[in-house]
């Protein structure tokens, strides 16, 4: 096929390539905040860091409806 | 490791300041703490939210206007807030040693307590700038069109874009929230009230949060919410809800990082 490379368009490379970095980020995120608990010997570490990114998720998706409501898109 | 108190006076000081256990609903207690304190030195409080709301909508004309120019203006607030808020931490200090806090009292904090804040101030900014980087690299590496306003990079960034590719955005962007509000939930009044290093200070708070996640986990979600409601009353709420914050975190480093065995950043200040 003409335009592809492995088979993929370059949307879909783009897009695997979005996908994987995101993951590669969030992964990289984890192994940071692990570092840091172990350093700093604090307890339950992974408590919090679960319960922190529960409640940014909802604020983040209040303030998602909310900008989307007030710039009249979505 | 030794700390020298005095002259001849010799003390074994632990690696980190000791972390306490508190109560989950502690936070409010911060609150109404930080309320007392606004309501002792108003003006002084008030001033601070001034300047925070003045520069909350320089970044939302920034945004109208100038949209490129938002994440720099963004990284910059992050790299003067920590210095901007010893001011607040100072006077709730001097009113629990049971001075009258004065904008004096803020001038001195801004000039003599705040340059282990430089690099603190840095560190975010750096932290800050790497974000907005990535994300900017996501979104062009997706989205490849010319943005000619913010509304346009809105509409693709939170309308166009797959759900579960926002959502994993959401997801790093939270980690990252989540180790940054680690590090500096109590970090910042205790650089400002003792002599210590950046990095002792940074992992001290990461463990009071650690070793206290239910307490911190209502803490951070309290900031979030007063930030939401702030932001909706178009910058006005954070008049208000900076003070507040900024003395409630004072009287959070108090009840969890016991720093006796630290000397005083400022000098014969010591409680």
């Amino acid at each position: 096929m003409q335009g592809t490379a492995f088979g993929l368009t370059e949307a879909e490379l783009a897009h695997l390539g979005m996908t994987w970095g995101v993951g590669g980020l969030i992964v990289l995120m984890l192994f940071i905040i692990w570092s840091v608990a172990r350093e700093s010997k604090a307890g339950r570490m992974g408590s919090f860091v679960l319960f922190f990114v529960l409640a940014f998720g909802m604020f983040g998706f209040v303030m998602k409806q909310l900008i989307q409501w007030v710039l009249g898109i979505g | 490791m030794f700390r020298t108190r005095a002259a001849g006076q010799v003390m074994a000081a632990p690696e980190l300041p000791p972390v306490r256990r508190i109560g989950i609903a502690r936070p409010w207690r911060w609150l109404a703490l930080g309320w007392q304190d606004m309501r002792a030195a108003p003006l002084a409080s008030l001033a601070h939210g001034i300047l925070a709301a003045i520069g909350g909508l320089v970044i939302v004309w920034l945004g109208s206007q100038a949209w490129l120019l938002l994440p720099g203006a963004l990284s910059g607030f992050v790299l003067v807030a920590p210095i901007l808020a010893t001011g607040l931490y100072e006077l709730s200090r001097r009113r629990a040693a049971g001075e009258t806090p004065t904008i004096h009292h803020v001038f001195a904090a801004w000039r003599r307590g705040t340059r282990p804040l430089v690099g603190l101030g840095l560190l975010l900014f750096a932290c800050g700038s790497a974000w907005v980087a990535v994300s900017a690299l996501l979104f062009k590496a997706f989205v490849d069109l010319s943005m000619n306003s913010l509304r346009d990079f809105m509409y693709y960034a939170l309308a166009q874009q797959g759900v579960t590719l926002f959502w994993l955005w959401m997801l790093a962007g939270a980690l990252g929230a989540a180790l940054v509000f680690a590090l500096t939930a109590v970090s910042v009044p205790l650089l400002l009230d003792r002599r210590i290093g950046l990095r002792p200070a940074l992992m001290a708070s990461a463990r009071a949060v650690g070793d206290n996640p239910f307490p911190m986990v209502l803490w951070a979600a309290l900031i979030m919410l007063a930030t939401m409601l702030s932001m909706a009353t178009l910058m006005a709420g954070f008049v208000i809800s900076v003070p507040l914050l900024g003395h409630a975190t004072w009287h959070a480093y108090r009840d969890l990082l016991d720093a006796q065995a630290w000397p005083a950043r400022i000098e014969g200040s010591e409680p």
